[in-house]
């Protein structure tokens, strides 16, 4: 069979070119994504500052929170967690892990926000920095920093700084700087040495050294630290050390090896963000992938009916069929991959830049090349071709020899029972999913309910052909427009035969479906989120923090005594653990950012349209939540909560309301007390204010250079903004995965439309000029596009509004019309091209000539 | 080749066509039958049925002995391939096959090895020698016939089914197709069965069947040009 298939292949190049280029890209895509996946899995390298350590003992933020009803809480996967620094570490520890043997020195380590500013720069310069971290002057050796100029810190207000950040800032000894903190706000430090690490690297957050004293005292809470490093003792086993030193540390401590893994590196969250963005993208290529190469062997077999038929009459068994098929399948998906990964591999580099250059990833980003993505583009092509040849073999194999014997090559066809069952199974599930997803609501609901678009899309592939039909009589009027003769013929054509159609338009919905969701679902997002600040948002400023990391307490306190100033809210953001779902049965526990208010303060300035309970309960051990969340885990108001605070505390909190304008803002929220006690360095990520007060706010800038102040308008637009930057870079993917699809979907058009050579012929032998068969052509070229749109536009929107449903309760979604207008003109050109152009070559041929010769 | 009471017929319910009524017929060993008819006489359903490509609802069809009807779609592909060939209007040759590899496809089906001096033979028979290694497209009309014919001989099967087989040709290759398909029972001994609308190429036949409306109205032996042509005009077809 393999011999038969290989001639076949080799002597039909023209048409196995088609789904060569269609594998190879599947494969070439694959292994792009693969391999830029895995440099984002793989790509942060963990901080270096605890390079010259040998242990590092953390907080482990892996704790149950409490146990329900005797059953252990299970403390698995946590992403938003992950990202966070570990809770923080009582000191005693510290000093009973100095006590083991082994153990030469132990050191303390304090990690705060303290962003240096140079005295006078304005704010719109901060931002550039990025965070920067302050330490107490003995964790200096942890990394180890060297002093280049002047000496260690020895008075409170004593700093030493980064070599590179003094360089930048033209800032060195001698000279003063302010220091933004949490605990302190702002304070005016002067710069006594300057160091640099042992190996220069970029990848932890920029270093500025206090005294220990000072450090201390600006963690909030002296009595604890952020870390505790252990130097051995020369020729000590790590190992060994390791677990003697986890027996003294105790419960709720994390002793690490390898000491990059102790903190969040600088690039952490990018890398976090570039997984993200990664993951769906290649999610979305590779269900692209299997569609086209599904869609081009199906096609491939049915071009080769009369031929398969043969084969039956001479005597080839059904399973001889399929075996051919299957080996012809091997053969193509191995030249593809010895094309695709190489490309694949290629190509990865270049989308690295691109990534990096869009503010995507972060900028040490780069293509780690490995087996496993090649592997697995290896399998995913070969898998993929197998299961399209698989398939399409089973129709090949029922082929009856008879069709051998009769002059017409195509019969008629109708959709198999199992096929229309499998199709209606799908339509209903996708019902299912969409009424699900819109009774779960909020973020969940709306991510359930992203699923519809792979169930609808094959449902629409199944139940294809009787779509079609239908959709193609509902066109087909408009079409006659093109002329009486060709518009007819068009049109008799697409209704005789709705499976050509069918098939041809499937790539273009899928085209359709997936460029509208993936541009209009994140504006849809940004647009609900818009709405929803909007009606919440009662205050005449906002102001926020020019470094992205947020503002101190002092800013709130600055701001209440203004005159004029009727209403301040802060909200500040603090990880705070919580048992997911109701009682009975296993509670994993998730981190969530909950939102630290002053209740008093926050109904004045936020209108979060409270649906049960009152948010003045918010008091000490209170808590609030969103009406999503607390219907996706069965919060009730009234439930008491078993919650973990940043400060490793576990305590469990009244459930007081539950409330709807949850979107931009938070799903949960706490009282300020309970945060200030339990998480003394938060830093509020935005501060509302009410009163006629720009110019007081505006001299304020000056006492907080991180402060930001924006009227209520303004921090609307700036909200659009910031959204629109990310769309860039979906856009430009979208634009790639796009170029894929349109690539599918010529080859797919085209092959269909060579195959009509001797229809086109006959067509010409009757009487049709030339012009004449191309807008006939063009005229079913315009069916099918018409069928994709329409479809892919359904899907789509079907999708958008539920999800939007599901999110808000309104049916809004945001599709501005020059984008959807161009996607559809997209469509309709890239159809029409991929069918004239074939058709075209066709007709130029001498009709006589096309007919006398043999298939 | 024997069929017993066949009977045939498509659709259901109101829209039902028989195509054939309780046809009885025995095709002896080595001899050459045509059956004619006017357009949907069942001529073709009656082949299809005789080679099991198609099963009739009521009867039974025996060749070498065995029920064609009664075996499963896996052991008749089996059968078909060793017991029977087929010679089509279009050739029906695969390609991207050279000739040499459309002759020898059943032996690839088979897995056997190809008989090296029975092919040589059947070529030399067919005055193909010279054009083996050609892909169909490179040869002519007659040529491609004279492929397909030996394609057909090629597992030295019982029985032939030829469906118009010169409808596709000119006059003069038509007659040198016809010698060559006289040969394959005169030198050969095979079974012959031809569909054809052509009362020329029904006088190389041994006897002709004439079908009309699914049944067999007339058979008429050693058949000539003008006996049958008149039969044709006297039936109005």
């Amino acid at each position: 069979m393999l011999r038969l298939a290989l001639r076949s292949v080799s002597t039909r190049k023209a048409r196995f070119a088609g789904s060569l280029l269609a594998i190879a890209l599947a494969v070439t895509v694959i292994t792009a994504g693969g391999v830029l996946l895995q440099s984002a899995l793989t790509g942060d390298r963990g901080s270096p500052r605890f390079d010259a350590v040998t242990l590092i003992v953390t907080g482990n933020s892996h704790l149950p929170v409490a146990s329900v009803n005797g059953q252990a809480i299970d403390a698995g996967a946590d992403p938003v967690g992950d990202g966070l620094p570990p809770p923080r570490l009582p000191l005693a520890v510290a000093k009973r892990v100095a006590q083991v043997s082994g153990v030469r020195e132990v050191v303390p380590d304090v990690s705060v926000y303290s962003q240096v500013v140079k005295v006078g720069e304005p704010s719109s310069i901060v931002n550039a920095d990025g965070a920067m971290r302050g330490h107490g002057w003995s964790s200096s050796r942890l990394t180890p920093y060297r002093l280049r100029d002047g000496h260690p810190p020895v008075s409170p207000d004593e700093i030493v700084l980064d070599g590179r950040f003094a360089a930048r800032k033209g800032l060195g000894t001698g000279d003063s700087a302010d220091v933004v903190t949490a605990v302190d706000g702002t304070r005016r430090y002067r710069v006594v040495g300057v160091a640099d690490p042992a190996t220069p690297g970029p990848s932890h957050a920029t270093a500025v050294f206090f005294t220990d004293q000072t450090a201390a005292r600006l963690s909030g809470d002296p009595t604890r630290v952020d870390a505790i490093a252990v130097f051995a003792e020369s020729h000590e086993d790590v190992t060994r050390l390791a677990s003697r030193v986890r027996d003294a540390a105790g419960d709720g401590t994390l002793v690490l090896t390898d000491t990059s893994q102790a903190e969040p590196s600088a690039d952490s969250g990018a890398y976090v963000a570039t997984t993200a963005f990664l993951g769906i993208m290649s999610a979305v290529a590779g269900f692209v992938a299997i569609f086209v190469v599904a869609g081009t062997f199906s096609l491939l077999v049915v071009q080769r009916r009369r031929e398969t038929a043969v084969l039956r009459a001479v005597g080839a068994t059904g399973g001889q069929v399929r075996r051919m098929i299957a080996a012809e399948a091997l053969v193509v998906s191995a030249i593809a991959l010895a094309v695709g990964v190489p490309a694949g591999l290629m190509l990865s580099r270049p989308l690295a830049s691109l990534l990096v250059t869009l503010g995507v990833a972060p900028t040490g980003f780069h293509p780690v090349y490995g087996a496993v993505p090649v592997i697995v583009a290896a399998v995913a092509g070969i898998g993929l071709t197998q299961l399209a040849a698989f398939t399409a073999a089973g129709r090949a194999a029922r082929v009856r020899p008879t069709e051998a014997l009769r002059e017409s090559a195509a019969p008629p066809r109708r959709l198999s029972r199992l096929r229309t069952l499998a199709g209606f199974a799908f339509a209903a599930l996708s019902a299912f999913i969409v009424a699900n997803g819109i009774a779960t609501g909020g973020n969940k609901g709306s991510g359930d309910v992203f699923v519809v678009s792979f169930t609808l899309m094959v449902t629409a592939t199944l139940l294809g052909p009787m779509v079609t039909a239908r959709v193609a009589r509902l066109v087909a009027p408009l079409i006659a427009v093109l002329g009486r003769g060709q518009g007819f013929l068009a049109a008799a054509n697409s209704k005789a035969n709705p499976w050509r159609i069918a098939s041809a338009s499937t790539p273009i919905t899928l085209a359709v479906t997936f460029t509208c969701i993936m541009i209009f679902m994140p504006q849809t997002v940004q647009k609900l989120t818009l709405r929803e600040s909007q009606l919440r948002i009662q205050a005449d400023h906002v102001l926020v923090s020019a470094d992205g990391q947020g503002l101190p307490s002092a800013v709130t306190r600055d701001v209440a005594r203004l005159p004029g100033v009727s209403a301040v809210a802060a909200t500040t953001p603090i990880p705070v653990r919580l048992g997911m779902g109701g009682a009975g049965g296993p509670v994993p526990t998730r981190t969530l950012m909950a939102l630290a208010v002053v209740p008093a303060q926050v109904t004045a300035l936020l209108d979060l349209d409270v649906k049960v309970g009152r948010l003045s309960a918010l008091t000490d051990d209170g808590i609030a939540a969103s009406s999503a969340a607390a219907r996706e885990h069965g919060w009730r108001v009234g439930d008491r909560l078993p919650v973990g605070l940043p400060d490793g505390t576990r305590r469990e909190l009244h459930l007081v309301a539950t409330y709807d304008r949850s979107l931009g803002l938070s799903d949960v929220l706490v009282p300020a007390d309970l945060a200030a006690r339990h998480a003394p360095q938060a830093l509020a990520t935005a501060i509302y204010v009410k009163g006629e007060t720009a110019e007081g706010l505006n001299a304020l800038t000056k006492t907080h250079p991180t402060l930001i102040t924006l009227s209520r308008s303004a921090y609307l637009a700036q909200m659009k903004q910031s959204s629109d930057a990310q769309t860039t870079a979906v856009y430009l993917f979208i634009m790639l995965i796009g170029l894929y699809t349109a690539i599918s979907v010529m080859n797919m058009l085209a092959a269909a439309t060579a195959a009509r050579a001797r229809e086109f012929a006959a067509l010409r032998l009757a009487g049709s000029t030339r012009r004449q068969v191309l807008t006939m052509v063009g005229g079913e070229a315009l069916i099918t596009v018409a069928v994709g749109v329409f479809l892919g536009t359904l899907i789509a929107a079907t999708t958008l509004v539920s999800s939007s449903l599901a999110l808000t309760r309104t049916p809004v979604f945001a599709a501005p019309p020059q984008v959807y207008l161009t996607i559809v003109a997209t469509a309709v050109v890239l159809g029409l091209a991929a069918t004239l152009f074939p058709a075209g070559m066709a007709v130029r041929l001498r009709a006589i000539s096309v007919i006398g010769a043999r298939e | 080749m024997t069929l017993q009471s066949v009977s045939k017929s498509f659709g259901t319910g109101p829209t039902s066509v028989v195509a054939l009524r309780d046809v009885s017929m025995t095709f002896p060993q080595g001899t050459f039958t045509a059956l004619m008819g006017p357009s949907g006489s069942g001529k073709s359903t009656f082949m299809h049925c005789a080679a099991g490509l198609e099963r009739p609802d009521v009867g039974a069809v025996y060749l070498a002995g065995a029920d064609i009807t009664k075996m499963s779609e896996r052991r008749l592909t089996v059968f078909r391939r060793d017991n029977m060939g087929f010679v089509f209007q279009s050739f029906n040759l695969l390609p991207s096959l050279t000739a040499r590899q459309n002759i020898t496809l059943p032996f690839l089906l088979n897995g056997r090895r190809a008989d090296r001096k029975w092919v040589d033979e059947i070529v030399e028979r067919m005055g193909l020698t010279e054009r083996m290694s050609h892909l169909p497209a490179e040869l002519s009309g007659g040529q491609q016939q004279r492929v397909s014919i030996a394609r057909a001989l090629v597992t030295r099967p019982q029985v032939i089914f030829a469906d118009e087989p010169t409808g596709a040709l000119d006059t003069r290759t038509g007659t040198g197709i016809l010698h060559l398909l006289r040969e394959t029972v005169d030198v050969y001994g095979r079974t012959l069965i031809m569909v054809t609308h052509d009362p020329r190429a029904a006088a190389y036949a041994d006897r002709v069947v004439f079908l009309v409306d699914g049944g067999i109205v007339d058979e008429m032996r050693s058949p000539t040009v003008e006996r049958t042509s008149a039969w044709l005009s006297r039936s109005d077809v």
